[in-house]
């Protein structure tokens, strides 16, 4: 036990190291120490104040050697050390923007994270449990199919509905609990609206999961012992199948156990609680990096321990399971000299293409011409990709017979017409040309100026674009929603006077268009339908781009690592261990921190952090394809390596890849509408649901209550991701050969 | 007296409009104390059989009707209640795979006790009610694993089922069936996943515990043999339906369905080497495929039109003896029955020139254990451990031995799919081991494998006529593609698939067809030698009788150039069948080696002995002298310091506990590596 846990430490060190380097070289490499003032102080800031910024920060260091100290100066007196290596001694300096000692500001809002961190994971397990159970007792029956709908429809809504819904309800509503603030006075009742929201909204996901691997145990050998034994069912469920299955329940909650220290953000800051979230949070929207990098590597730590509690959990829960000794049965190869240089070449291959691409899309970005070359190239390399995908798909034997399954269920069919809506109005709007605009009247020498590009969608919904409103009023009114101050007028038109004054009264002000818009406008006095519909196009975007960009990393990485071993796989796994121990939300916002906002950028951090999981899946897979008969067939054949890489193991690993890409897609849509709250998503100039539910968050507290924008957003979002959920759903079903025989040995 | 009575039981799968006929009708009694035993290939309903009768059913199944008397009482009509009492009081069933059918994470202690009632009526069925403490159930827990003859039944009980080996496992499995002592034991497949010496010791506890505690058994398995051991009465299963019923000595000594005839046949024994198998042609329909006639009519060799008609019912022929045959019809004029004329073999082709192909000196294969902060190397499971052995060309050479023993592991590394740790095999000449990457790809060529799992040994995304491309194209064999793919035809045929396979994917085919693709792509390379590893132990017998046809078929399709074969086995029957020599292996060695004739005839070693003794024999009287082995198998890792063998050995002297003992040459060739036979004995 001690030997093993010294050996997890011991292997820790270079992945702790690992991201020191990272995290240094996003914000001292990528980024300047002027740059990082000029953000905080603004562009206009003079030289002498950003000098005194970097200063007073000590971001006025080399980076690694300072070749003007004394001694071991040389090195201590250094960005890197300073700034990077002292955490590792729990040295976690001051913050930027107060200059406070930052462990000292972590001790103390770190209990009220866990006052509500705690009871959320303790009574959030209790009810994931219980309702599994039932739910796979009930397994056959309507009850179970109602509940298996009902989790899906929960884990497609986003988090954010849970939190303003729930909000609105009891705090401002019905007045039940305070809105917001935090008191150690009366705990409970400033807890309790927090932790339930949080235990809600996580029952979607949990029980679902929970249901499938009950449901997977009862299928067991055991199980039909047990029942031949004579045992009722009740004793069957709890004693047997409930002791198997919270095997990967316990420890699956044990690896977010240490992170219940680093509070939940989006929670923290919407209730005011002055914890850790709140605390990170606010270091993201002031823009405080020192903060930022304290709790990145805190967070590091943390996933760390979460591993290796997980692992000690398994040898407490599974007899079978010992720490300590690996006994390899078969030998792991270590790939040749050739081999390296194959999967070198393939790498730079690779890389090379993306700087190329990336260079021709800058080039053609800058080109102004009628049709905007990058935006309709995409979409139209992008329409032939999905075509050349269903040709090819319509020859092979795998998608055709998945195809003829997903095809039978009527739920499947319903969602992918959903999803074919959500894409054609997404490709409408991607396709857009400029218009000449013919100066008025003839004027000879006025040029004609191009107006900027506007897309089918624009052109179709003409006048829901072109009916701008001043600001907010609701579905179908008349009038804007808030009085205001007017001159009064009398029937001709002209304002009554008084005493030599102009009357002013206050009104409602009517609509430019009144009663035509159907989900009202918004602050800006946009139609609220027509920004959704212009949100399509950037869920899409988030979506298609990040999976792109993830997809292609996850299989030549997973693929290789599997199938090679040796120290190839142990290169990859530590890359993906040090990339995947850095909190996601705090890379993402270290990573937008540093690039800047925009859709492109996000869809880039997202597609770096996103292709881990399934890196991790497919070297996982591939694992035990390498042992498969047939695999060893083609190289008692004589097969090279890159054909059996090519023709047996990635065609069968691509099931995988797609149910990934599709219940990824939905998960992207979700996460995007939370990092525009936080404010790390796209720029607040981008259409997007995120966006839209930030601006009007606010809104639920005036009366009368503007709720359209934000319906709308969640109205949107959840007819996307819902049938993408289902749909990745009986996609899996039909893809996946395990389900499939488990399916048919399902016992009751 | 009759404990058990089905009438007319019936199981169907999928929906009321479109029942799939899993079990259809069947009939039978199970006399108190006696076994009947229930046969059939599978997928002719044998185990859900007996899941209906424990009313144990997947949910897709439909009950469909039928009763289920159980000493006059209709299981099927109880309510549930007193269905799981006489479940767990009256009858017992253990199943096929002891591995997955203990809850890995329950002690066995816990797993027991739940067998073990908590109360008990003193003084016969109207007593009062006492309750049993929990010291009491344990001590009961423990009597029921010596009566299964548990080593140490006191430490097993804290243990957990992976401690456990395979056989201790189906112990546990036994003595949680027996604990209660039920009056029917239900046993689906108990030893199908065993090893023979294992499977031995299991069927010889059964039957004593049988005598014990008067019970009866349901005794459901595929092995002839095995049933011939351990059965009073017989019935024959196939395609959901008993098509055959009488006592043992009757079935077996007179089989009236061509059915039970054909499967008797196409056993490979000693007597019909040198001969093809007699093969039953085609594979059990599948429920959805019934015929509506009688439904072995389209594999039936004397198939006449009633056959096609109507479905024959099963009627007494002789006393005791039922039969579901239209032969037997009053008036019935099928042709007369003639012997199938024995596929003349080709004019028995002398063998061509001897010499060795393969010759082995050495070899080991060991597998490195790490442990403790630095991963270090603390131990090897030695798998191979040091194999010496010539292999003449042209020959089959069989290599026998329980699993773990190293028998994959050595063909494994004899052609190069797992790197060996030392040693040399020559191959004509060359060492193997040395190879450079030029001349191991020649090697690639010449030396081949098939594998045992018909399923996961061809690539489920490949079109057959790529999969057996696959290796001409590596080896530039066969010119174009076009004339390639005439070869693939060619191919096909010759392993006997038709030409529309070329375009199927492999989850098209029965799994006699699958291993089919996979000879015809090892073969499409034109090797010299191919190990067969288990090529037949997945498969039913008749199809078994079939592949061992064509691989004598295709061993001699080159007529100056024989192949060889290396023939991976743990079926005994096989390899006196189709076997030249035999190497038996024992924990990673070769410990006897002979020709099939003397091994069999005079085995020297006495591991062979034990191994040649477990087997089950179909003719009662041709059983050797029963010789059990104590223990299990040592674990290759820390094998037993001296002889290998000598803990478990009858013979063990004093020096076989220091000294492996050196290869023996006999005179009449063969080797053995045992004291015994040594110089110094």
């Amino acid at each position: 036990m001690i030997a093993y846990i010294v050996r997890r430490l011991l292997a820790a060190v270079p992945t702790i190291l690992g991201i020191v380097f990272l995290v240094f070289a996003m914000f001292f490499i990528a980024n300047s120490p002027e740059e990082m003032a000029r953000r905080t102080l603004g562009m206009k800031a003079d030289k002498v104040a950003i000098d005194k910024w970097i200063e007073a920060r000590g971001y006025d260091l080399p980076p690694w050697y300072n070749k003007h100290a004394v001694g071991t100066d040389k090195i201590t007196k250094t960005l890197v050390y300073q700034k990077c290596a002292r955490v590792l001694m729990f040295d976690l300096g001051r913050s930027d923007s107060h200059q406070r000692e930052i462990a000292g500001e972590i001790r103390r809002r770190m209990m009220p994270s866990l006052a509500i961190g705690v009871p959320t994971f303790v009574l959030g397990l209790i009810v994931h449990i219980t309702l599994s159970l039932i739910v796979a007792f009930l397994r056959g029956t309507y009850l179970d199919r109602g509940a298996t709908v009902l989790c899906v429809l929960m884990m497609s809504v986003s988090g954010l509905f849970y939190i303003i819904g729930a909000q609105f309800v009891f705090a401002q509503w019905l007045k039940l609990f305070p809105v917001s603030g935090f008191d150690w006075g009366n705990p409970i009742k400033f807890i309790f609206l927090p932790v339930i929201i949080a235990v809600i909204s996580g029952i979607g996901g949990g029980v679902r999961f929970g249901r499938t691997i009950m449901v997977e145990e009862t299928s067991k050998d055991y199980v039909r012992t047990a029942r031949a034994k004579g045992l009722g069912e009740s004793v069957v469920m709890f004693r047997h199948v409930l002791k198997n299955a919270s095997i990967p329940i316990l420890t699956g909650a044990v690896m977010a156990l240490p992170f219940l220290f680093m509070g939940n953000m989006v929670m923290e800051a919407f209730f005011g609680i002055p914890g850790l979230g709140g605390m990170t949070m606010t270091a993201i929207t002031s823009q405080d990096y020192a903060v930022i990098r304290a709790m990145t590597f805190i967070g590091a730590l943390l996933y760390i321990l979460g591993l290796i509690l997980t692992d000690i959990s398994y040898t407490i829960v599974d007899p079978r399971i010992t720490l300590g000794s690996r006994g390899s049965k078969s030998l792991r190869g270590q790939p040749s000299f050739k081999d390296v240089m194959g999967i070198l070449c393939v790498v730079a291959m690779a890389g090379g293409a993306a700087f190329g691409i990336y260079k021709a899309v800058k080039a053609l970005y800058e080109i102004d011409t009628r049709v905007p070359i990058v935006s309709n190239g995409v979409t139209a390399v992008s329409m032939l990709g999905l075509l050349g995908f269903l040709l090819y798909a319509r020859r092979s034997e795998l998608w055709t017979s998945a195809w003829r399954q997903v095809r039978r269920s009527k739920l499947a069919m319903v969602s992918l017409a959903f999803l074919m809506l959500y894409l054609t109005v997404g490709v409408m709007d991607s396709i857009s040309w400029k218009d000449i605009e013919r100066p008025a009247g003839n004027a000879p020498g006025a040029k004609a100026a191009m107006t900027p590009p506007r897309s089918i969608l624009d052109r179709l919904c003409a006048p829901l674009a072109k009916n701008q409103e001043k600001t907010y009023s609701a579905p179908l009114a008349t009038t804007l929603v808030g009085k205001e101050t007017v001159e009064k007028l009398d029937e001709d038109g002209k304002p009554v006077m008084l005493d030599g004054q102009v009357v002013k009264h206050r009104v409602f002000k009517p609509l430019n268009h009144p009663g035509s818009h159907l989900l009202g406008t918004d602050k800006t006095g946009n139609d609220v339908v027509y920004v959704m519909l212009k949100g399509v196009r950037t869920a899409l975007t988030i979506g298609g781009l990040t999976t792109i960009i993830a997809v292609p990393f996850a299989i030549l990485f997973g693929v290789v690592a599997g199938y090679f071993g040796g120290w190839v796989d142990d290169a990859i796994v530590y890359f993906y261990t040090t990339l995947r121990s850095v909190p996601g939300v705090l890379l993402i916002a270290c990573f937008m921190l540093v690039f800047g906002k925009g859709i492109v950028q996000l869809c880039i951090v997202m597609g770096i952090t996103g292709w881990v999981g399934l890196c991790r899946l497919l070297r996982g897979e591939t694992l035990k394809l390498r042992e498969r008969e047939y695999v060893q067939a083609a190289r008692v054949l004589g097969v090279g390596k890159m054909q059996i890489l090519l023709k047996h193991i990635v065609p069968n690993v691509m099931h995988l890849v797609l149910i990934s890409i599709v219940l990824r897609f939905s998960g992207m849509v979700l996460s995007e509408a939370i990092l525009s709250y936080i404010g790390i998503g796209v720029g607040p100039d981008t259409f997007s649901w995120g966006t839209m539910i930030n601006g009007a968050r606010n809104e639920l507290g005036r009366e009368p209550v503007v709720w359209w924008n934000l319906a709308a957003a969640f109205l949107a979002m959840v007819a996307l991701v819902l049938p993408a959920n289902l749909f990745a759903d009986s996609l899996r079903d039909a893809l996946d050969p395990s389900l499939r025989v488990r399916g048919a040995g399902d016992r009751s | 007296m009759t404990l058990m009575e089905v009438n007319n039981l019936r199981t169907y799968f999928g929906t009321p409009q479109d029942p799939r006929r899993v079990v259809d009708d069947v009939s039978f009694a199970i006399e108190a104390g006696k076994t009947l035993g229930l046969v059939g290939e599978s997928g002719c309903g044998k185990s859900v059989t007996a899941l209906s009768v424990m009313q144990l059913l997947p949910t897709v199944a439909l009950n469909a009707g039928g009763e289920v008397l159980f000493k006059g009482k209709d299981v099927l009509q109880m309510p549930p209640a007193s269905r799981r009492y006489v479940r767990g009081k009256h009858i017992s069933m253990i199943f096929q795979e002891p591995q997955t059918s203990l809850n890995p994470v329950l002690s066995v202690q816990t797993q027991l006790l739940e067998a073990i009632s908590k109360s008990v009526r003193e003084g016969g069925p109207e007593g009062a009610i006492r309750y049993r403490s929990k010291a009491e159930r344990i001590a009961l827990a423990v009597e029921a694993l010596r009566l299964v003859e548990m080593p140490e039944p006191e430490r097993r009980l804290r243990e957990y089922p992976h401690q456990l080996s395979g056989g201790m496992r189906q112990r546990v499995m036994i003595a949680m069936a027996v604990a209660s002592h039920p009056e029917l034991l239900i046993a689906d497949e108990p030893t199908t996943a065993l090893d023979v010496t294992v499977e031995a010791k299991i069927l010889d506890l059964l039957r004593d515990l049988q005598a014990k505690l008067g019970m009866s058994i349901l005794f459901i398995t595929h092995d002839l043999a095995v049933i011939a051991t351990m059965a009073s009465h017989v019935a024959v299963m196939y395609a959901g339906k008993i098509v055959e019923k009488a006592p043992v000595d009757d079935l077996f000594a007179k089989p009236l369905h061509p059915y039970t005839e054909r499967l008797l046949r196409c056993r490979p024994t000693r007597g019909r080497r040198g001969q093809a198998l007699e093969t039953i042609r085609g594979i059990v329909p599948a429920p959805e495929q019934y015929p509506p006639g009688c439904r072995f009519c389209g594999r039936c060799p004397r198939v006449f039109e009633p056959c096609q008609m109507n479905e024959p019912p099963l009627t007494e022929i002789e006393p005791g003896h039922f039969v579901a045959c239209h032969l037997y019809d009053k008036g019935a004029k099928p042709e007369i029955w003639t012997a199938p004329a024995e596929a003349a073999e080709a004019a028995q082709a002398e063998r061509p020139e001897d010499g060795v192909l393969l010759d082995i000196c050495g070899l080991t294969t060991h597998f490195p254990i790490y442990k403790g902060i630095l991963q270090r190397v603390v131990g090897h499971v030695r798998a191979v451990d040091g194999v010496d052995m010539a292999i003449r060309r042209g020959q089959i050479i069989a290599l026998v031995g329980e699993s773990g023993c190293g028998k994959t592991t050595l063909g494994k590394t004899l052609v190069r799919l797992l790197p060996s740790t030392s040693g040399s095999v020559f191959f004509a000449g060359q060492d193997t081991m040395e190879f450079d990457e030029r001349s191991l790809l020649q090697f690639r060529q010449n030396a081949q494998i098939v594998f045992q799992d018909p399923y996961s040994s061809l690539n489920p995304r490949m079109l057959v006529q790529d999969i057996v491309d696959e290796g001409m194209k590596v080896h530039r064999i066969g010119g174009g593609r076009a004339d390639r793919l005439e070869r693939i035809k060619a191919l096909l045929a010759e392993v006997g698939l038709e030409q529309g396979a070329m375009t199927c994917y492999p989850h098209e085919f029965s799994g006699g067809q699958r291993q089919r693709i996979g000879i015809a792509r090892a073969l499409a390379v034109e090797p010299k030698f191919i190990v067969l590893d288990e090529p037949t132990s997945a498969l039913d017998a008749s199809i078994q009788a079939q592949i061992l046809n064509l691989l004598r078929k295709l061993q001699r399709r080159n007529q100056q150039d024989w192949l060889t074969y290396m023939f991976i086995t743990h079926d005994l029957g096989v390899v006196e069948y189709i076997a030249d020599d035999v190497a038996v292996m024992y924990l990673g060695r070769i410990v006897e080696q002979a020709s099939t004739e003397r091994l069999f005839d005079e085995p020297l070693h006495p591991y062979t002995d034990a191994l040649l003794s477990a087997v089950p024999h179909l003719e009662k009287n041709a059983g050797r002298k029963r010789i059990l082995l104590e223990g299990d198998v040592p674990s290759p890792s820390n094998p037993p310091p001296g002889c290998h063998f000598h803990p478990r050995c009858k013979h063990a002297m004093p020096i076989c506990k220091e000294v492996y003992p050196d290869v023996t040459n006999m005179p009449d060739g063969r080797t053995v590596r045992c004291h015994l036979h040594g110089k110094k004995a």
